[in-house]
């Protein structure tokens, strides 16, 4: 849906850019994943002009984004940052309807567009009349992404939303996004210096180094072939983080149930990470989990396949 | 309980400035015609003479002392109190003179001396600090009985209590031409202070946005602070002349080298000073973020100042025209020495005539204004603050 | 924040059709701009002049009360204003020559600034009150009892036999050839520079006063002709046989296309200001400064008394 064509960029003497060609696919959550300095943000700026290319062109929906008028293309691509940018002056809810009053949508559509958004962002209807100062990290974040989809943009360009929020709030946020995205099928290109965070929620990885793409592929791919690779821009406990992605209930309809059970089990829908971190702490290379009054074996070793065949679906 | 002590100690230096005043023997002084010196008063003689002054004031310092010796108090009823022994006091002073004027041929007057404005001072000093529980600024109850002061105030005047008063015997005889001073006096500084945001504002915003002409601005403003207010209206005068002479249209508007317009000039260009500075700072505290946001968003340049910078930057915007308004209603008092008219001609009529009540009259008028002028903003600024959500 | 804008914007522009509103309506003549110095004489004659062109169907424009004299006059000369109230021996200040014998003769001193201004500027000088409002020097009644003044020779021997001296007076007339320094070589004193006190302006009231209270041990001070609060202060003039200052007549003066246009304005004027005697002004001007009436009032009953207006 989005093509870069042999794009450069350079700020004076300094190349940010070298020649970039790559597609974003639509409906996707796609992660552009780099250390600091790599040319990630400058990538994402590109697609909604915010920066325009030295060379090379860009294109969206197969129109070059050149041809389309600023206005117009920017008002159809919802943006979110890190320090969210809320409008100090503003309530939460004349934050949101910014895009929706630019595009001169009626009161009516607006007001329930808003409340929609605020629903879906998890925000207490009391805080539709707060201001940005009265709001915490994660809260004021909400309120961005709610208003990046108010005007109900394809594309939504996240760049490292989440990283200025404590690691609990962070977590949230990130189900949150990956839950709506169930429902939107937005086309979301989100830029991350974070591994964890970049394997949690990509459907698509893209590795940024040194101002040019190293490896565009999905990320479990990534994670099995390009091992080496990938640890080049981590530590390596890169398996937690596809771990993460399912919970016990996603998996369950893979597994046999048990006929009956009695003894020690896991029953809360934990993530199959937090279950690895179950068999480590009791010394088990299996554990008994119960879902829907049913009870599961769950092994060690299959895990990740498991998680992997639940990707792959 | 910090702040309840800071202002139990203002308000007995309030009362220290009352004892002087009473101590003083320039209270009141009663002149026989404008010029000549007269007899003074001091304030015993008057209290003396005025039974109600003198429970008035037996309440005051019995109340005061009371006040300042109790932790828990009750602000509110002191504010009240004093109140009531302002206006009483301005009653008395009002009768007092009212009666020892026996000549009714209009030239005798009472003249305000030192000791009068200490005690009204050290009073209202009291009426201040009673609106600062424990460090809140009780604005409202503060306007308030100002209000209440003000329409007692109005009320005896009305009614000619204060007629016998030098300042308001200027103020009746030349009626009109007071009147007629203190609008153009105040037209005059609100057009420069106008002038001044508009000039000033556009300035500060190419300044924000490209930094480079930020320090010619910055400089240019100072520059015009730095000259001095007669010498500037000087330099102006022949240039404006000449071009008057040259172009007849101008005259009819009134653009010469004396009259309105160089003062126009000259206050415009102090005003410069304070609300480029406010200006671009009010800009500058913008974040970042909220700008690329705006932006990102699909605003075009102008949307993004009219409706994220320029309402963010209000209030320090708005706290520079305060004080250009401010500093103009003062500087506005020279534009009477070269046919700008306003309360600085009748000032400068006054010292040609040795009339000091002339003098204090126009000098008092200039001050209220100031101080009018300042309070309404200063309040409509923090309004703003508060309910737009920043700090 | 846009309604604020609004607000603004409508405050301002009610406030410049206040500044149109105050024009006067259109009468039939003029308009004439009258303009005078910041000084109680020239509010009460200036006033005067006002009155008089309005009874006679003048739109008018006041502009009592404009300047500094250095502001007046460049406004007359710029055409800013008409007419103003100025003094026939200023003549010598604006350019015209001649010797101090005709300045101090006021006929000579007259025609001569009439003459300079005439020709130089087209400025007419039309005809001046009979009172010579000159500067003078002026003593309390008991010092000069208690020393035996009463001339201004008197005043030398004071001086010259070591009295103590403390004049003040402005700074025009301490260096003026025509004026101290024309006195000092008249009678023959001298006075050292501790012996004076010399203001940068010309307002007498306030010298009075300070000779009035003794300021600085002021014991003598610049005083002019018609000077209102002499009597009330308890003050003497002491006489000048040799008539040393210039002779200052105070007088209409005119822009000459006015006095083309309107050539009645001569005799309306002349007819008024023939009858300002010294004694005339001293009274008018004692009611202002003294006894702080408005000018205007004071103006306007002059002329109703005397029959000008109705």
């Amino acid at each position: 849906m989005i093509h870069f064509k042999n794009v450069s960029k350079a700020y004076g003497d300094h190349q940010v850019l070298k020649d970039i060609d790559v597609s974003i696919n639509k409906g996707e959550i796609t992660v552009i994943l780099g250390p600091s300095g790599c040319g990630k943000s400058t990538l994402l700026k590109l697609i909604n002009k915010t920066i325009l290319p030295d060379e090379g062109d860009i294109y969206l929906n197969k129109q070059n984004i050149r041809d389309i008028q600023d206005t117009t293309l920017k008002r159809s691509i919802g943006y979110a940052i890190q320090g969210v940018g809320l409008f100090p002056h503003m309530s939460v809810k004349e934050n949101i309807s910014t895009v929706p009053k630019l595009l001169k949508w009626d009161k009516r559509t607006i007001d329930n567009r808003v409340q929609a958004l605020m629903e879906m962002m998890e925000l207490p209807e009391t805080f539709s009349k707060k201001y940005p100062i009265h709001l915490s990290g994660g809260e004021a974040q909400r309120v961005g992404v709610a208003r990046a989809l108010a005007g109900n943009p394809e594309i939504l360009l996240m760049d490292e939303p989440f990283g200025a929020l404590d690691p609990i709030t962070r977590g949230k946020l990130q189900r949150k996004l990956l839950n709506i995205q169930k429902k939107l099928h937005k086309t979301i290109v989100f830029v991350t210096h974070d591994v964890s965070e970049a394997l949690l929620l990509a459907d698509e990885l893209i590795l940024m180094k040194d101002q040019s793409i190293l490896k565009k592929d999905h990320p479990y791919k990534i994670v099995t072939e390009a091992k080496a690779l990938l640890k080049t821009f981590t530590g390596g406990s890169f398996a937690f983080e596809l771990l993460e992605k399912f919970r016990i209930s996603d998996i369950v309809d893979q597994l046999t149930g048990l006929q009956d059970f009695d003894g020690y089990c896991l029953h809360e829908d934990i993530s199959l990470k937090e279950v690895v971190s179950e068999m480590i702490l009791q010394g088990k290379s299996q554990l008994t989990v119960r879902n829907n009054h049913q009870y599961y074996r769950l092994d060690f070793y299959s895990l990740m396949d498991l998680a992997k065949r639940k990707h792959y679906e | 309980m910090n702040h309840g002590k800071q202002y139990r100690i203002t308000t007995g230096m309030g009362l220290l400035l009352i004892l002087c005043g009473y101590l003083t023997n320039r209270f009141l002084i009663v002149k026989p015609n404008r010029i000549l010196e007269g007899t003074v008063i001091n304030m015993p003689a008057v209290i003396k003479d005025k039974p109600i002054l003198f429970t008035a004031f037996f309440l005051l310092l019995a109340g005061m002392i009371f006040i300042i010796s109790k932790e828990k108090i009750k602000w509110y009823f002191t504010s009240a109190v004093v109140t009531f022994v302002i206006i009483l006091f301005l009653y008395g002073v009002g009768l007092y003179s009212q009666e020892v004027i026996t000549d009714f041929t209009q030239v005798a007057r009472v003249s305000l001396s030192i000791g009068f404005w200490f005690v009204f001072l050290g009073l209202m000093i009291v009426l201040d600090s009673s609106c600062h529980y424990d460090g809140n600024f009780q604005v409202n109850r503060l306007i308030g009985f100002l209000g209440i002061i003000l329409f007692f105030i109005f009320v005896m005047l009305n009614q000619g209590y204060f007629d016998q008063i030098g300042i308001i015997k200027e103020m009746h005889i030349r009626n009109e031409q007071y009147w007629i001073a203190v609008k153009g006096h105040l037209l005059l500084s609100l057009i420069a202070s106008l002038m001044g945001l508009f000039i000033g504002v556009l300035l500060s915003y190419i300044g924000y946005k490209h930094k480079k002409y930020k320090k010619y601005f910055i400089l240019v403003s100072n520059g015009a602070q730095v000259i001095p207010t007669l010498s500037f209206l000087g330099l102006l005068m022949i240039p404006l002349t000449l071009l008057a002479k040259k172009y007849a249209f101008l005259k009819v508007l009134g653009i010469s080298g004396i009259g309105y317009f160089p003062a126009l000039i000259v206050l415009t260009s102090y005003t410069l000073l304070p609300i480029i500075n406010q200006s671009i700072t009010g800009f500058e505290t913008i974040s970042r973020d909220v700008i690329i946001s705006a932006e990102a968003m699909g605003m075009k340049p102008m949307e993004v100042f009219w409706r994220i910078e320029f309402p963010l930057a209000l209030p320090g915007i708005l706290s520079g025209f305060k004080i250009a308004l401010v500093q103009s209603t003062a500087n506005c008092i020279l534009a009477g020495l070269v046919g700008g008219g306003g309360l600085g001609a009748l000032l400068f009529l006054g010292l040609a005539q040795s009339a000091s009540d002339l003098v204090a009259l126009s000098a008092l008028t200039v001050v209220m204004m100031a101080m009018i002028l300042n309070g309404i903003l200063s309040v409509v600024i923090g309004s703003m603050k508060k309910r737009k959500g920043f700090i | 924040m846009k309604k604020i804008l609004v607000l603004i914007i409508m405050v301002a522009l009610m406030f410049s059709t206040f500044i149109a509103c105050d024009k006067e309506e259109a009468k039939g003549k003029g308009p004439v701009t009258v303009a005078t110095m910041i000084d109680s004489e020239g509010a009460i004659l200036g006033n005067m002049l006002l009155t008089i062109l309005s009874e006679n169907g003048f739109e008018t424009v006041d502009k009592i009360g404009l300047g500094t004299p250095d502001i007046l006059r460049k406004a007359l000369e710029t055409d800013e204003v008409d007419l103003v109230i100025d003094y026939t021996g200023s003549g010598q200040y604006y350019g015209a020559v001649a010797d101090a014998e005709v300045w101090s003769d006021p006929a000579l001193g007259y025609q001569a600034t009439y003459d300079f201004d005439m020709e130089t500027n087209n400025i007419i000088w039309l005809s001046p009150a009979p009172a010579n409002n000159t500067e003078m020097l002026a003593v309390k009644k008991e010092f000069a009892e208690a020393n035996q003044l009463k001339t201004m020779a008197d005043f030398a021997n004071y001086v010259n036999q070591g009295g103590e001296v403390m004049l003040i007076a402005s700074s025009s007339f301490a260096s003026n050839e025509l004026g101290l320094v024309g006195y000092q070589n008249a009678y023959g004193f001298e006075l050292t520079n501790d012996q004076m006190i010399v203001l940068s302006h010309g307002n007498t009231a306030e010298m009075l006063k300070a000779l009035y209270d003794g300021t600085n041990g002021v014991n003598v001070s610049l005083v002019y002709g018609t000077d209102g609060s002499l009597k009330e202060m308890e003050m003497v003039v002491l006489e000048d046989p040799e008539n040393v200052p210039p002779v200052y007549l105070p007088t209409p003066v005119l822009r000459g296309e006015l006095v083309e246009q309107y050539p009645e304005l001569e005799t309306m004027f002349k007819a008024v200001f023939d009858t300002l005697t010294l004694e005339t002004l001293q009274t008018l001007n004692a009611k202002v400064a003294f006894d702080g009436e408005d000018a205007k009032t004071v103006a306007d009953a002059y002329l109703k008394e005397k029959g000008f207006i109705k």
